[in-house]
């Protein structure tokens, strides 16, 4: 799933060893997430929505299926 | 919803405390006095099973021995990991936990393949080996499967 995490961190000038701080989680977990390899639990979904004070749709980009439709809908 | 307010949280300790509450002086002799009744129960059950001829302080040796692995095991058992000091406070948010979760499930399923095809080959075959030395294969097998498994996992997610 691709997301806007980074840039909302870098948006806020925090480090990623600081985002990590401020959710509970390691850096590997928000280098991981960045790089879009770990989709995050929705828990910490939530969090990041919470911390960055935005929807979560904002930060994540559902994949697209085969007529170009976001899986969600 | 001030998230960030979480960081002064309670301070962490070096030898953290008890999933259970207390003291970290609690969690440590809870784990110790489990560590010893644990192996002199173990090395008091081998006695009876194994029925070796050995003097009486050799199984008091060995029980002695295995005291601090005991001792060490309860605690990390019993330890609230998020009160150890460099751990985070949400670790089963944390990407290392799914590298452990998928690697532990992976092996967990070989060992069940492993066992299978074993038990085919064993029947089939007629083979008889010493159980003894059966388990500590189906263990070494596990160990490294598993090491195997998390490393891949970690590749491919970080």
């Amino acid at each position: 799933m691709d997301n806007h995490i980074a840039a909302h961190r870098r948006a806020r000038e925090w480090s990623q060893q600081q985002l990590a701080d401020h959710l509970g989680v390691s850096r590997q977990t928000i280098i991981s997430i960045e790089k879009g390899r770990y989709d995050p639990s929705l828990p910490l979904a939530f969090k990041l929505s919470s911390v960055f004070s935005c929807p979560i749709e904002e930060l994540f980009t559902p994949p697209l299926d085969s007529q170009g439709l976001g899986v969600s809908k | 919803m001030g998230v960030g307010m979480d960081i002064e949280a309670m301070p962490a300790i070096s030898l953290g405390r008890s999933k259970f509450g207390g003291e970290t002086w609690q969690l440590i002799c809870g784990a110790c006095a489990s560590g010893v009744l644990s192996s002199v129960l173990l090395w008091w059950l081998l006695t009876v099973i194994v029925h070796v001829d050995r003097p009486a302080w050799v199984w008091f040796l060995c029980a002695a021995a295995t005291i601090p692995f005991a001792s060490v095991g309860v605690w990390a058992i019993l330890v609230d990991r998020s009160t150890l000091v460099g751990s985070v406070r949400d670790p089963e948010s944390s990407v290392e936990y799914v590298w452990h979760s998928k690697a532990a499930s992976s092996a967990f399923t070989d060992t069940l393949l492993l066992l299978l095809v074993a038990v085919l080959v064993f029947f089939v075959a007629d083979f008889q080996i010493n159980s003894a030395l059966l388990l500590l294969l189906v263990f070494l097998f596990m160990l490294i499967d598993f090491t195997i498994r998390k490393l891949v996992t970690k590749r491919a997610l970080s």
